[in-house]
């Protein structure tokens, strides 16, 4: 007997309900990341987490209701392409894509700077690319890139870190150039120290992370770089005008 | 089929309805064939005239057939066109009148194309007359998953299945259509003005008797008074309208260049202005109520053609339009009834549009002995839901009566509401097609499945 099942498909995305609808957050396990998936999805935004640690993942999946969720070592850059069209397909579309994979690790060897290298910017090459391609086709989106004051300028004690932020904040500057004629917003995020696991080690003033978040998915909706607070904004532009010769006479570590 | 920079935001042509999807668009039937006969999941689209989601479909292959657009055969006496699917309307006109020939059925703007009509089986004003576009199809050759190329024609068991089988099962390679043969390019056109529902639905009803053409437009602010118009080919206008050059549309608007008018429309679709809007229409429509008066093919048909991006007036958030088919003896009971459920939610429809139709046999026909009522809607942010609830309240009255929608235009109804319109032998008929030709369900749409059809057994 010929029966239409009752299951309801759901709505067609309009355009009118909100603007991040479907999002991406590479790096959602710990810290930022994983605060952002929080706030998001308490907005409505339907998000794919992705991360390393499959204990992490479950357990935000436990708590957030729908929550697309994914182990990825952003070490294996091959595997993304399908597995952004992938994510796409489960989402039913992109509008954001955040690319939050970080480490911050004392540079005691060579091989710490090239895993920060690795991890902070070769990881996000793949994903910022294609969401580049996608976003640039349709003609909206956003793309945002955790970036860092370190990558401001680069103090002694942090080649690697600095030199993988600095090179973020480049790649992410080339495609906000490229796409934001477009109708693509493309924003760089240079946080300070942010109270997390990754800074945990280090003895400093730190922003809450909730509040960080906060003002980051806020500021993240404007093309450009965008720092957390007026007076990191204040101190990095004063910092990045000092002349190199000047610069390595400072008393800074 | 996961190259990011083929992904495309497709939109509905009332701007509601949109879905990313990885867009192709094959440059011969051959090369059609070869991609699908390869291919997953995929959505067919060409013109992209469909007002919902019928032409869209998130994150899988959407075909865009619009460079399949030969001409490849006319016959002058017989008045026989076979074209491919990406062909539009414009297209085949421009082809056909110099040569005495019009299209039998058109719809109100000339950028659909062969393939979406046969998909959705369009009609237009002249439907109570001549019927939907399937009628005039003498042969149509379509690619199915399962037998490749077929071709159908009046006598094939499954002709009239294909056509109306919104672009589910088979995609549409060419299409043989019987033209009507014409002497000029005018019209003559007669106005009259009602004022009420029942007085509009009688006087559409009666004013039809010999006319070719019968259309009238419904001032919803006001209760269902409205302007109708009735038109008749004339056989002894001048043959010179025949040529392109005397049917292209003015290029301004009440002085206004025409592609800068939509812009004019932005500032006035709005609750207010629009009422006034549509009681100056009305009161100025005294002018031509009672004269006949000549009016071009093309300037009578493709009224959605007038103001180019029209569909940008109600951007962001787009419109919806809701068209009931409500069997005659019931219309104006109906139809009224849904006008006051407007005005008392405070959403009323900007636009009516009041047409007759007649019942055919084509699967999924919303076509009944009866009258449709085109509504648009704007959808604002604020009251998005307020709307959705008052439409599917709307259709429920629809259903209680025995109407139906059409698949062209809908772009809210779910599978338990459309379930109500389906009966078992559609139903059947539905599942018998896709057995024989898409087993595997590889034809979809964001209609297709919100109408849960993917999913019936």
């Amino acid at each position: 007997m010929p029966a239409i099942e009752s299951k309801q498909h759901p709505k067609i995305w309009s355009p009118i309900t909100m603007t991040w609808k479907r999002a991406i957050i590479v790096g959602a396990t710990s810290g930022i990341g994983e605060e952002i998936v929080r706030q998001l999805s308490a907005q409505g935004t339907q998000c794919a987490a992705l991360g390393r640690r499959e204990d992490r993942l479950d357990q935000l999946a436990r708590e957030i209701p729908n929550l697309v969720v994914r182990t990825h070592d952003v070490l294996q850059t091959s595997t993304v392409p399908d597995l952004f069209a992938e994510l796409c397909r489960e989402l039913g579309g992109l509008d954001l894509i955040i690319y939050n994979a970080g480490l911050l690790t004392e540079p005691a060897e060579w091989e710490d700077d090239e895993r920060m290298m690795e991890i902070n910017l070769v990881g996000a090459i793949p994903w910022l690319r294609l969401a580049a391609d996608r976003f640039e086709g349709v003609g909206a989106g956003t793309i945002v890139g955790i970036g860092s004051v370190a990558g401001d300028r680069a103090r002694a004690g942090r080649p690697g870190y600095s030199a993988s932020k600095a090179g973020l904040h480049a790649y992410l500057e080339s495609l906000r150039n490229r796409l934001s004629r477009r109708g693509v917003v493309v924003s760089t995020i240079k946080p300070g120290p942010v109270d997390t696991e990754m800074t945990r080690h280090l003895s400093m003033n730190k922003m809450p992370v909730q509040t960080a978040v906060q003002i980051l998915l806020k500021k993240a909706r404007k093309p450009g770089e965008h720092y957390l607070s007026p007076v990191h904004a204040a101190v990095f532009t004063i910092l990045r005008a000092i002349p190199s010769p000047i610069f390595r006479r400072l008393p800074l570590e | 089929m996961s190259d990011q920079s083929r992904v495309r935001r497709l939109t509905g042509f009332a701007g509601y309805a949109q879905a990313d999807a990885y867009v192709h668009a094959p440059q011969s039937l051959d090369e059609l064939a070869a991609i699908l006969s390869h291919s997953e999941k995929v959505v067919l689209r060409a013109g992209g005239r469909s007002y919902g989601d019928a032409a869209l479909a998130p994150e899988i292959l959407a075909l865009d057939l619009a460079q399949l657009k030969r001409i490849i055969d006319f016959n002058e006496s017989t008045g026989l066109l076979t074209a491919q699917a990406g062909t539009t309307l414009d297209e085949l006109w421009r082809f056909a009148l110099p040569r005495g020939y019009w299209l039998p059925v058109v719809t109100g703007t000339s950028r659909t194309t062969l393939g979406g009509a046969l998909a959705m089986n369009v009609h237009g004003k002249n439907q109570f007359k001549v019927g939907a576009i399937g009628e005039h199809v003498v042969r149509a050759r379509w690619w199915t998953p399962s037998q490749g190329w077929i071709e159908t024609d009046a006598d094939h068991p499954d002709h009239k299945n294909l056509i109306g089988s919104l672009g589910g099962v088979a995609a549409l390679g060419e299409a043989t259509l019987k033209l009507r043969k014409v002497e000029s390019g005018m019209l003559s056109v007669t106005a009259l003005r009602t004022g009420t529902w029942e007085e509009s639905l009688s006087a559409l009803e009666s004013g039809r008797q010999g006319q070719d053409y019968a259309v009238g437009w419904i001032d919803l602010f006001a209760g269902g008074r409205g302007l109708l118009h009735f038109a008749q080919y004339d056989p002894h206008a001048d043959p010179a309208t025949l040529q392109r050059e005397r049917q292209d549309l003015p290029t301004r608007v009440m002085g206004i260049p025409k592609s800068q008018v939509w812009r004019a429309l932005k500032i006035l679709n709005r609750p207010g202005p629009m009422r006034l809007v549509n009681s100056l229409k009305w009161l100025l429509s005294g002018r031509e109520v009672g004269r006949t008066h000549s009016q071009s093919l093309v300037g009578f048909s493709f009224l959605l053609d007038y103001v180019p991006g029209w569909e940008r007036s109600y951007a962001p958030g787009g419109l919806i339009q809701f068209q009931p088919f409500v069997p005659k003896d019931s219309a104006a009971e109906v139809f009224s009834r849904l006008n006051e459920m407007q005005l008392e939610a405070g959403q009323v429809a900007h636009l009516g549009v009041l047409k007759r139709h007649r019942p055919d046999e084509f699967l999924f026909s919303p076509n009944l002995d009866g009258f449709s009522l085109a509504l648009d809607f704007r959808v604002v942010r604020a009251t998005e839901q307020a709307l959705l609830d008052l439409l599917h309240r709307m259709a429920a009255i629809v259903f209680d009566y025995g109407g139906r929608f059409y698949a062209a235009k809908d772009a809210v109804l779910t599978s338990q509401e459309i379930a109500r319109m389906l009966d078992k032998e559609t139903v059947e008929r539905w599942i018998d097609l896709r057995k024989k030709y898409d087993p595997e369900g590889r034809f979809t749409s964001g209609l297709i499945e919100r109408w849960g059809l993917n999913r019936v057994s």
